[in-house]
This record gives structure tokens, C-alpha cells and sequence, in this order.
């Protein structure tokens, strides 16, 4: 077994440490015995995004973000097509709102978005900076998902998509309705970096088990060794001003 | 000086005193005392200083090419004010001002200045002399964007008179010069050829996720006919043609190992000198030819400029060395992916590097998102066998850092406490080899705190 891994625009899209999900994905495969395959898809590069069983985007600053909107464009009915096909993405932050149908600058004006995700994110007066912590339905015991945000925009989302996440420390989507993050099939986005995934190993393995599921592969074998890793969950965790044994 | 002032300096020095008694470093209270006794200090006391007032800012580089600079004004007999404990804001300069007594008249006035806040002590200081190192991606979650960064510099430049010396290696300082006042001097300096590269610098430079990749006057993306490390180097924009402009003071590595480097520095007068330089990495090389540069517009000579390289052995936990039960610990302060990647590389080239300890925290003045550890280049310590040791607030999330970096799990442990963890550090070090400390800043703040106690380290307020 071979995953193929996408990260788009690792050059463009590397605000938060971004990379670091893209290098928990691929050691944990390792760790497996499987073998993982990491393509960097930069603008202009000609990839067939269906070809891959995992597409990773991380955030940018507004001038990046500007160009990887303009290459996006070209690939948006490509992307669809592959989202439909239940290949797993994960977004954070600033690629999560450019999955979106729009976003909205103070002055009224909207930049379009790929419209793969049911939601549009609104520019605010303040940016939501801090230790953030959420639950999910999606995840095994604990349930819980940390990490930083740091984002102006607020966002809403349609009944085309659910939360990934209920906010119990921290901003969340838009700071109002609790929510944290999407979900529509295979594809999640969500505010949090810091890396997100080396500290929510249940995550990382969430979305490798889509994809190798989606392979026909029924399991993923032995449990790995996340003694480390839960460690700096738990801390995290308290960070954020959430006692682990209550979240 | 008027009355006020006189107030706020013995008040200033009241606070200074007390704290200290009390074990306390005293770098930014007392300024706050200062400044609401007297707002007006500040441009006062600097407007009696007789020959320089330099401000240093940029991201990385600050402490050291101030420090640098210092060391060269007093080679040439100045009496020199700076604020040497990295205390960057108004209120740590009017604490450095009082602390060297500058209201009875001082030579030079050096001041390293926090980006954000250039603009306000610029007001106050009337710099005729300014030092502008790199931008780098630093502390997101404080400063925001880079590009916000870059536009609180351009601002804080619009109150200097004289000179302005910039890193014409780095696009986003050069950049600078065109928004300077028109009566304002520019000097370009910048380091000649590709000093030995990291892993990074091996990569194509549209791949390698440089904190600066397009042309600050069209948008273009830049090739490199040679970087230096991170986006420093020969950059051209294909599609404007802006490259980077000539430079007038120019830094050569000669020769390098891991205590320090021998260089050369050329002039715009075909006047040159070579130096060694007790302290090593290509990033302290552009620190001591940013100072060089400003040393020259300050109408330093050569000689003076040479002893004054030649008698730094590192700033405030900059490469900073003290003896432990037989071994040598380097502090090294480490704060954002290309300052910590050069340090690496220099740790990873020593082989007297016995163990290492990595302290992490995530404090307001560290950064409170440490997402930017995942940009660094830990692998580098992946080869070789030596201890690695963690600690600080995020220890944990250090460890999972160098755990998916392949670091093999029996060389490393976790130790909370950083004192603790630095003598683990060295019991786990052979004798007579190099432990070296990498730490964020209010981790290099606490742990040198415990060592200045027990008297390891010279106090942190005389630099």
C-alpha cells in the first residue's frame, strides 16, 4: 500500500507551521509500514488532483493567498470532482476560507471563493488570537482537538456542511454560534494550527483511515505508541484553560 | 536639563537600585517611572549626546550589531549609552539612559529598537544614524503579517536624519531606501557569495518557503543568482528588473569554524580590514558588517572598528559561553525558524557539541503560537549521537517536534524546569565538550536569572 499526499502550495500556503501536518501524515504512514508519497503542488503545476488520496492546505499572507487564488481557479472543477470522489482534504485557516463561497472585505467588496464548502467568512473588526480547544463527534475518546488560531474572519456556515467541532475554549468559526471548523464528505477545514495534527494523533489517523479506506484497505493495524503525543495534547489542553478529564 | 528631568533621573535611579537589591534584572520598570515623571526624557537626554544616535531595528541581528557597534565607538574612546539587555521599547531606553547616567553627557547613544515600536522612540530619540538588519517571520501572533512589520519600519525611518545603513540582501530593507527622506544618506551593505548552505539554501528557492518570495515593487518572484541563507543574497525580479542595489560596505567569511569567523570587510573608499570574530554563522557575519557600516557613517576609523569585532564574544545569551563542571554552555537565543535554523547548523558543524538543550516557551514576549517550531529545521540534529534535552512551557510540544523529525527517542528527554534541565544537559555531556542552550526569550531570561545567582553569568543589565 502507497498513499499519495498533495500538499498544495507548500511554498505559498506556510503561514502557521503548516508543514508540520503534512510531516505528521507522512510518519505515521511510515510508521505503519506504509509507504507515503508527498507531492508538492505549486501554482502553475500541472497535477490532477483526483490522482491523490490525501490534498493538505495550509494559510498564507494576503499577498501569497492572491496569487494561490488566481491558480485555484483554473483547478476548481478539478478539485470538485476529486472532493466528490471522497478524496480526503484537510484545510486550515486561510485555505479553509478560500473553500468557501466567498469572503467578505470591510468594505463590502467579496472575493469569490471555490464554493466546495456550503459557508462564507466575513472580515471582522478584531482577529481571534489564542490557545483553543474543541470536541468533535468525529473523533474517538477524548474527543477533544487543540491548537492555536489566529484569524480576522468569521465564518458561517450553510446547512451544505457541518461543524467539525463544538468550541469549549477559544473563538471558533465566527466567535457566535460554538461551532469550530467543517465538514462536508471527505473534506475538513478548520481554523487550528500550531501544528494541528502531531498533537491530535486521533485526527491524523481519522483522515488517514478515510483514505485508506477509500483504497479498500479495512484496517490500519496496531495502535502506535502516542504516549508523546498525548502529553503535549494535555498540555494544550490546560493552555487553553480546559481541564482534560472534564473536556 | 530642567528640573523635570532631573526628577525622573533620580527617580529612575531610586527604582533601578531597589530592584536590583531585590535580584531583580530592572531593564523596563524603572523606564516606566522615568517616562511618567518626565515624557519628555528621552528626547531630552538624547538631545545632549554628543556625536551618534544610532537606532537598530529589524528582526533578527538587533542585540548583536548593537552590541557590535558599541564595542566600536568605544575602541574609539565614546562613551557609549546603549540598552544592553534586549529591553527594546521607550521604556527600556529611558532605563539604559539613567542606568549610564546620560544626563551627564554621553558620546553615543545606541539604541535597538522592537519594530513595532521604532516609530514612537524614533520621535524621541532623533536618530541620525539607523541600522535596518532583516525581516523575517517572527511572532504572528504579535506583530501580524510581515508585511505590517516592514510598514511600521518604513514609518519609524521617516523621522531619521544622516544615515540609514540597510541589508541589501534582504529585498524587503532595501526596498526601504526609497521611502526615506530625501536628505537622508543610504548605505547598502551586505555579505559577498554563498556562505556554506543549510538544507534550506539546497533547495530551489521557489520550494524552500523563503519568508520573502516576490518583488516588493510588482509582485514578481525573484531568482537568486546566490543566497546567503533564507531569502538573503543576489535577488532579481524577472518581470521589473529590480535587483538588488550595489553595495557600499561589503563582508567576506574567510574562514570558519564553530567558535567564530575570520572576515573581511571592504569599504566604499577602497579601505578594508580583516577581523576575527568570536562568535560564528553567516547571520553574525551581516551583524558585524551592519555594524561596520554604521561604525564607518559614524566616522569611526578602521582600526577602532577592528578591535571593536575582535573584542566581542557574544551579547546578552547571544552564542553567550560560561563554564559548567568542566563544560562549556553557549546560550543561544532562539526565536523564530531562520535564526534557529542557523543556529542548528552551527551546532550540527561543531564537533565539540556534547549534548544540547532546548527550551521553549510561549510566553507574550516569546510568541504565544508556537506553530513556527514545525518551520524549523530540527532535523539537523537528527545525525549523531548527542542528548538532546527539552524543557520550558512547551517542552511537550518540543519533544513531538523532534520525535516526527526522526530524532531517535533514546537520545531524548523532557525536564520541565529549565536550571534542571541544563544540568541535566551537562551530566549527560562528556567533559570538556560543548553544551549548548537554545532558548527562547523569556526562557533565556528565566534560566539566566538561576545562573547570574550563582554567579555564572556578569548581570544581564551591563550587556
Amino acid at each position: 500500500m502507497r498513499l499519495r499526499i498533495g500538499h498544495m502550495y507548500p511554498d505559498l500556503m506556510n503561514l502557521y507551521g503548516d508543514r508540520g501536518n503534512v510531516i505528521a501524515l507522512a510518519r505515521r504512514l511510515q510508521w505503519r509500514g506504509i509507504e507515503a508519497e508527498i507531492v508538492g503542488i505549486a501554482a502553475g503545476d500541472a497535477a490532477a488532483l483526483g490522482d491523490f488520496d490525501l490534498l493538505f492546505m495550509g494559510g498564507g499572507q494576503d499577498r501569497e493567498q492572491a496569487i494561490v487564488w488566481r491558480d485555484l481557479e483554473a483547478r476548481r472543477e478539478d478539485l470538485r470532482r476529486a472532493m466528490e470522489a471522497d478524496v480526503v482534504l484537510l484545510a486550515v485557516c486561510g485555505g479553509y476560507q478560500l473553500l468557501g463561497h466567498y469572503y467578505r472585505m470591510p468594505d463590502g467588496r467579496e472575493i469569490p471563493g471555490l464554493g466546495i464548502l456550503d459557508l462564507h467568512t466575513e472580515a471582522g473588526p478584531t482577529r481571534m488570537i489564542g490557545n483553543a480547544a474543541c470536541r468533535s463527534e468525529y473523533l474517538p475518546e477524548p474527543g477533544t482537538l487543540v491548537g492555536f488560531e489566529n484569524h480576522g474572519g468569521r465564518t458561517y456556515l450553510g446547512p451544505g456542511c457541518a461543524p467539525l467541532a463544538t468550541v469549549l475554549s477559544g473563538h471558533g468559526n465566527n466567535g457566535e454560534d460554538g461551532g469550530e471548523g467543517a465538514v462536508y464528505r471527505n473534506v475538513f477545514g478548520t481554523y487550528l494550527h500550531g501544528s494541528l495534527l502531531p498533537k491530535n494523533p486521533h485526527f491524523a489517523d481519522l483522515l488517514l483511515g478515510r483514505a485508506l479506506a477509500r483504497r479498500g484497505a479495512g484496517t490500519m493495524g496496531d495502535p502506535l505508541d502516542d504516549s508523546l503525543e498525548w502529553r503535549a495534547h494535555r498540555v494544550a489542553l490546560g493552555l487553553a484553560g480546559v481541564d482534560g478529564r472534564e473536556a | 536639563m530642567g528640573i523635570r528631568a532631573r526628577l525622573a533621573h533620580i527617580f529612575g535611579k531610586l527604582g533601578i537600585r531597589v530592584l536590583r537589591l531585590l535580584g531583580r534584572a530592572a531593564t523596563t520598570a524603572p523606564g516606566r517611572v522615568i517616562l511618567a515623571v518626565d515624557p519628555g526624557f528621552i528626547s531630552r537626554v538624547s538631545g545632549q549626546v554628543r556625536h551618534s544616535r544610532a537606532v537598530i531595528t529589524g528582526t533578527n541581528g538587533k542585540t548583536t550589531t548593537a552590541a557590535l557597534l558599541e564595542g566600536m565607538m568605544a575602541g574609539a574612546g565614546w562613551k557609549v549609552v546603549r540598552n544592553a539587555s534586549g529591553s527594546n521599547m521607550a521604556a527600556g531606553i529611558a532605563t539604559a539612559l539613567v542606568d549610564h547616567d546620560a544626563i551627564s553627557g554621553c558620546d553615543a547613544l545606541v539604541a535597538e529598537v522592537d519594530e513595532a515600536a521604532l516609530a514612537g522612540v524614533a520621535a524621541m530619540v532623533q536618530p541620525d544614524l539607523a541600522v535596518v538588519t532583516n525581516f523575517f517571520r517572527d511572532q504572528l501572533d504579535r506583530y501580524g503579517e510581515l508585511d505590517r512589520t516592514v510598514d511600521l519600519v518604513r514609518r519609524g525611518l521617516e523621522r531619521v536624519r544622516g544615515t540609514a545603513c540597510l541589508n541589501a540582501d534582504d529585498p524587503r530593507v532595501a526596498d526601504l531606501a526609497d521611502s526615506l527622506p530625501g536628505e537622508v544618506d543610504t548605505v547598502f551593505f551586505g555579505l559577498a557569495g554563498e556562505a556554506s548552505g543549510g538544507e534550506r539554501d539546497a533547495v530551489d528557492p521557489a520550494a524552500a518557503g523563503l519568508d520573502t518570495q516576490f518583488c516588493p515593487r510588482c509582485g514578481g518572484r525573484f531568482t537568486y543568482e546566490g543566497r546567503v541563507f533564507g531569502h538573503l543574497g543576489d535577488y532579481r525580479c524577472p518581470d521589473c528588473g529590480w535587483r538588488r542595489p550595489a553595495r557600499h560596505v561589503v563582508g567576506r567569511i574567510l574562514d570558519a569554524d564553530g567558535a567564530g569567523l575570520l572576515m573581511a570587510i571592504d569599504f566604499p573608499d577602497g579601505d578594508s580590514l580583516v577581523a576575527k570574530l568570536g562568535v560564528p554563522g553567516a547571520y553574525n557575519a551581516y551583524n558585524a558588517v551592519g555594524a561596520a557600516a554604521a561604525a564607518r557613517a559614524a566616522g569611526i576609523d578602521g582600526p577602532a572598528i577592528r578591535a571593536g569585532l575582535e573584542a566581542f564574544t557574544g551579547a546578552f545569551g547571544r552564542m553567550e559561553r560560561l563554564s559548567l563542571e568542566d563544560r562549556e554552555v553557549v546560550l543561544a537565543l532562539s526565536k523564530n525558524p531562520v535564526g534557529f535554523d542557523q543556529i542548528l547548523r552551527a551546532v550540527a558543524d561543531d564537533a565539540g557539541t556534547g549534548a544540547v538543550l532546548v527550551g521553549i516557551n510561549d510566553g507574550h514576549a516569546d510568541g504565544r503560537d508556537i506553530s513556527w517550531l514545525w518551520d524549523v529545521d530540527f532535523e539537523m540534529l537528527d545525525a549523531g549521537e548527542v542528548p538532546v534535552v527539552v524543557s520550558g512551557t512547551r517542552a511537550e510540544d518540543m519533544a513531538v517536534r523532534l520525535k516526527y523529525g526522526g530524532l531517535d527517542l533514546e537520545r531524548l528527554q523532557i525536564v520541565g524546569d529549565l536550571e534542571g534541565a541544563l544540568e541535566r544537559a551537562v551530566e549527560r555531556s562528556p567533559r570538556g565538550a560543548r553544551v549548548y542552550a537554545l532558548l527562547t526569550y523569556t526562557a533565556m531570561l528565566g534560566l539566566r536569572e538561576r545562573l547570574e545567582r550563582r554567579g555564572l553569568v556578569g548581570e544581564m543589565w551591563r550587556g
